[in-house]
């Protein structure tokens, strides 16, 4: 009871000196209560039943003052023969297991010793979309080694039940808290802690198969199991300051009816026999986790529900797969089935029309992507099918009009995967200013890399009237001058020509190998990547006229550039 | 071989990647239209508030503004930053390092060259200069002591190359994660979570006032991929500007990181975290200076050092041979010592940049050479007038090493018959040989379904039946601008001896150079034009392409 009133007159005195913390402020007051956890298991199940050590490791938060510290199951997973405790202050503590709840995959510990610093629970069922969080941890070792806490800063970008977690390690399949914080192997069990250092979450390695990005488990689930052991209060939610990211996702909540779930049914192909190839691990790791999951993807309703745009890539069907038989949108009030029109698959975007008009309350209002600029946050809303919750990632703009495979699209830091691709992408205003899209196996860059692409609404307008028609655009012909180069840092400057295609433009003008290209069509050449740039600015069919070298001699060819063969 | 042919269709990708004519159509509509478009949205749908958004950028905007100026892309790869204005560019070593000249291209796009001053291949930072520039914008170095976990800070680079066609970079934000990082050979790294990638090597981390305070270099990441999973390490602007001074007087050569000598501290993985000294060597500097075993250090330079790890990186962070003072704890009385570091020697194989003259002793045997026995008469390689006795030098823009042929003999005939497939039709393709010392390019016309280049290479004999070959140490190619080249070394020269060891045949060279350490100056003495002559190189460092990012 003394203690609750100790609390409540805690809250008393912030809630009169409201603050608004600053990162650096949050670091200095969370990091001496996260410790870096090093755990010993004994295991007797081995072969001829000879004892194995396994050794664990994580991170652990300290929540009371007497020492007790809430972890993930996933670090100190049974009883263990001995736990490490390393403070940032470079102490190293013992400690002895309380509690292991593996429904909430979490484990109690208690430290031995007094006065610890410890942080307050956060009243984590209030918490929403875009609240500002941090994550603390213990990746690779950071404390252990270092003495350091690794710190990162994201916005709380869903709340939702993982359905299907495809983390090994981890079995967890509850409501989960997910951030765009870099949570690492290691973080599992540090803390999810809000804009004022109280915590939200305890750090897992849940992850839902579509989102692939990190998870806590929300502390209030605990707090039943926590009430056993101490008194606690979870301290009044509070709305973080004000800031462009929770207003993106006010605005995201807000016209959450404008984004809606989209179920594929494909038909059942036989899987073949997956092809012995000699792939390095980390390639076979990473065509693992780059394949889509099945069925459920997230669409943008335009136009007061007549259309729905989505990603090209999620509504067509690759080789190895079925032929798409049916695409149903799935609204909280009904289940309409759409058809699909066209695509454009150059910059992703498919445009569905629903059997009737989706009704909502209001629908997003077209933005402009002239005035985005690099700096800028932006956030990409997406659903799960799971719960029919949004999902929105909030970051920068990061490149304006990226020449992606010779398309323009804009590129942000906001995480962009198979859950939110296809959905809208929203500026401070809540307006549209672009689909988000261009994930795909093929693609470089990957899921939740820091580096994704979004089409611009400009561009959407632009190829709205033909989407509509049914017109479709494929992957189209491109510009050929038909040679390729060799890298050669002896040469000052211009592309040297390796190889000439038969029967190409530059087979017909006259170009032999060895030939260096200085300029074209009077901009001069730099490097074979200025060439490529300066063929890609022209027109099949166009004449273009250009200078080499050979021999020692300048001389001035001109050729008609033809269509790319493959 | 397999690789053989997605390596090679990649690199045709790149080359020929190329433009779409509908779309093409339709950005040019498009930026008249889009002035129209906007026009009509701000008149009828747009709020007030939009125009205000235009006007008026966050600091954090304006951050970004400023800082883009000064960063450049460093050949296709790599990122970098401009540190004055007269043109000195600092990225990574495992960027630059491996070549004396590189192309730099700034956000504005005008191409440069730049040339290697220096680089220090521990600490992964290279120094390279601008040729005759003035008034580059720059940015300046800041103070990475200053630093704060959770401070705000932008990076800039070209992750995945996506900037090679438009010349824009990608700008991600985070905070700061952790300082003082012990990472592999980072020893005083700082970590972020602003996004990095591959390809954001050697760019800058940059803080809101628009001040340089690291160069991102390595990344971890949570599935075991080269994505990004928001641990990124820099190395810190203050362990550049201490090593600045020697990486401008180095001549293209090496920098030398500290280290403490005849120490024996606590493993930095195991139980005992607290830098006590377990043993002292009597000849090292900090028992010459009056630091006894059982010592506990307690600050290095005033920076405190609660850990091994902490000792050893900060340590490493300075270069060598300079003073630094040890505070230390004795039974509890705090005394203060003051030494020199000794020199961290640079890791790895040493190498002089330098190629030979194929010959016949290759190490495996009946390995085949890159000379050419006999030449199918009519077939595509006579056409295009290989002649016996050839030496290949490169086909189709690749270069040919013994090594490729010897781990697939078939290569010729492999590259042959991916241009004459179907698919590619045929073409004209470069092939370059050496011909009485002087090298010479050919063209080989490849026609659609021919199978076989016609050439014949020779092989080795075995080793019983090698006799002396006199012109085995003649040197073929000496790599521009590198250190070898930069010591006097030039084609045609023969090698008879390295610090006064008589070289007979290749495997005494090699033997001799892995037991050389790289940085170290040779004396070398050669044969050139009938004249022996002595020769003072600095060897350099064979670099393996596995770390980094």
């Amino acid at each position: 009871m003394k203690r609750q009133l100790i609390y409540l007159l805690c809250i008393l005195i912030s809630g009169i000196s409201a603050q608004n913390f600053t990162p650096q402020d949050i670091a200095v007051k969370v990091s001496p209560a996260v410790v870096g956890i090093n755990c010993v298991l004994v295991d007797k199940s081995g072969e001829k039943n000879r004892p194995k050590l396994l050794y664990y490791y994580g991170t652990g938060v300290i929540i009371s003052k007497e020492g007790l510290l809430l972890t993930n199951l996933t670090v100190v997973p049974k009883v263990p023969y001995s736990i490490t405790l390393y403070f940032t202050d470079g102490r190293i503590v013992s400690a002895s297991c309380v509690g292991i709840h593996p429904e909430l995959e979490t484990t109690i510990l208690k430290a031995n010793g007094n006065n610890f610093p410890h942080i307050p629970l956060a009243d984590s069922t209030k918490t929403t979309i875009g609240d500002r969080v941090y994550t603390f941890g213990n990746p690779f070792h950071s404390i252990e080694n270092d003495s350091e806490v690794a710190i990162s800063k994201g916005t709380v970008s869903g709340v939702y039940r993982v359905t299907k977690n495809v983390e090994s390690e981890s079995k967890y399949t509850n409501t989960v808290i997910e951030t765009n914080a870099a949570l690492n192997p290691g973080s599992d069990g540090g803390p999810l802690v809000n804009h004022r250092g109280e915590l939200l979450g305890i750090l897992s390695l849940a992850m839902q198969e579509e989102r692939r990005m990190g998870t806590a488990i929300p502390v209030h689930l605990m707090l039943e199991k926590l009430l056993d052991l101490n008194s606690f209060v979870l301290q009044p939610y509070e709305n973080s300051m004000e800031n462009d990211e929770k207003t993106i996702a006010s605005k995201g909540t807000e016209y959450s009816e404008n984004v809606i779930s989209l179920e594929i049914v494909r038909k059942d192909v036989k899987v073949k026999q997956a092809r012995q190839n000699n792939q390095r691990m980390s390639a076979q790791r990473k065509a693992s986790i780059m394949k889509r999951p099945k069925s459920w993807v997230t669409g943008t309703i335009i136009e007061e529900g007549q259309y729905v745009l989505t990603s090209a890539y999620q509504v067509t069907s690759q080789e190895g797969e079925g032929a798409i038989q049916k695409i149903t949108i799935h609204t909280p009030k009904q289940k309409i089935d759409a058809e699909l029109i066209a695509i454009h698959k150059p910059y992703d975007i498919a445009l569905l029309k629903p059997q009737q008009p989706i009704k909502c309350a209001k629908y997003f209002s077209i933005g402009s992507t002239t005035n985005l600029n690099v700096g800028q946050w932006i956030g990409v809303c997406g659903k799960l099918q799971a719960s029919f919750d949004i999902t929105c990632d909030i970051g920068i703009v990061s490149t304006i009009k990226r020449n992606l495979n010779l398309i323009q699209v804009y590129q942000t830091q906001a995480f962009i995967n198979y859950a939110n691709s296809g959905g809208p992408v929203i500026n401070t205003l809540g307006q549209l200013v672009g689909i988000a899209g261009h994930i795909y196996p093929q693609a470089t860059w990957g899921l939740n890399s820091g580096v994704s692409m979004f089409t611009g609404i400009e561009t959407l307008l632009q190829i709205l009237p033909d989407l509509k028609k049914g017109k479709s655009t494929q992957n189209p012909s491109l510009p050929f001058l038909g040679v390729s180069f060799w890298e050669n840092k002896n040469v000052p400057q211009g592309a040297i020509i390796s190889t000439v295609s038969m029967d190409s433009a530059a087979y017909k003008a006259g170009l032999l190998p060895g030939d260096i290209l200085i300029s074209l069509d009077n901009t001069s050449v730099g490097e074979w990547a200025d060439l490529v740039r300066l063929i890609t600015s022209k027109k099949i069919g166009q004449k273009i006229e250009f200078e080499i070298i050979r021999n020692n001699e300048k001389k001035k060819l001109t050729a008609t550039l033809g269509e790319r063969p493959w | 071989m397999v690789k053989i042919f997605q390596i090679m269709l990649l690199l045709l990708c790149t080359a020929f990647s190329q433009d779409i004519k509908e779309v093409q159509e339709t950005q040019d509509l498009q930026d008249i239209k889009e002035v129209q478009e906007t026009q009509d949205l701000q008149d009828v749908k747009q709020e007030p508030k939009q125009a205000e958004i235009q006007q008026s950028k966050s600091p954090l905007e304006e951050a970004i503004a400023k800082a883009l100026q000064s960063y450049v892309f460093v050949d296709a790869s790599g990122s970098g930053v401009v540190i004055s204005s007269d043109g000195y560019v600092i990225t990574n070593d495992h960027v630059a390092g491996d070549a004396a000249t590189w192309r730099i291209r700034t956000t504005d796009g005008t191409m440069h060259y730049a040339d290697l001053i220096g680089t220090d291949p521990y600490g992964d930072i290279s120094l390279l200069k601008i040729r005759n520039v003035k008034d580059l914008p720059h940015i300046k170095i800041g103070n990475s002591d200053l630093l704060k976990a959770g401070q705000k800070v932008i990076a800039i680079g070209n992750p995945f190359g996506m900037g090679n066609l438009d010349e824009k970079p990608t700008v991600t934000v985070g905070i700061i994660s952790a300082l003082r990082r012990f990472h592999f050979n980072y020893t005083d790294a700082i970590m972020t979570d602003a996004p990095l990638n591959p390809g954001n090597s050697g760019g800058p981390l940059i803080t809101m006032a628009g001040e340089l305070v690291g160069i991102n270099g390595q990344i971890d990441s949570r599935f075991q991929i080269r994505v990004s999973s928001g641990i990124g390490y820099a190395i810190t602007s203050n362990q550049i500007k201490r090593f600045l001074p020697f990486l401008k007087s180095a001549k293209g050569g090496f920098v030398y990181h500290g280290h403490l000598k005849g120490v024996r501290l606590p493993r930095i993985s195991g139980e005992e975290k607290k830098p006590y000294v377990r043993y002292l060597d009597k000849t090292s500097g900090l028992y010459v200076a009056g630091i006894r075993k059982g010592d506990l250090i307690t600050h290095v330079n005033n920076y405190p050092v609660a850990t091994v790890s902490r000792l050893t990186g900060l340590v490493r962070s300075y270069p060598a041979y300079s003073s630094l003072t040890f505070d230390i704890l004795r039974q509890d009385k705090k005394k203060t010592y003051k030494t020199m570091l000794n020199i961290y020697n640079i890791r790895g194989r040493a190498q002089l940049e330098i190629s030979f003259y194929p010959s016949r002793g290759f190490r495996k045997y009946q390995a085949k050479t890159l000379l050419v026995k006999s030449v199918v008469p009519e077939s595509a390689a006579a056409k295009a007038g290989i002649l016996p006795g050839d030496i290949i030098v490169s086909f189709a823009g690749k270069k040919i090493t013994p090594n490729i042929i010897q781990r697939f003999p078939n290569y010729f005939n492999l590259l042959f018959s991916l241009y004459s497939s179907p698919r590619n039709k045929g073409a004209l393709v470069e092939i370059s040989v050496i011909r009485k010392g002087i090298e010479k390019v050919l063209v080989v016309t490849i026609k659609e379904g021919v199978k076989t280049f016609g050439i014949e290479l020779q092989k080795t004999p075995s080793i019983t039946e090698m006799k002396k070959d006199e012109k085995e140490l003649t040197i073929l190619n000496v790599q521009k601008g590198m250190l070898a080249y930069r010591g006097g070394l030039r084609r045609d020269d023969v090698l008879l001896e390295i610090n006064k060891y008589k070289l007979r045949n290749k495997r005494s060279y090699h033997l001799l150079l892995n037991r050389l350490k790289p940085g170290e100056k040779i004396d070398i003495k050669i044969l050139r034009n009938g004249k022996t002559q002595n020769l003072q190189v600095t060897l350099g460092l064979k670099r393996n392409y596995g770390g980094g990012f």
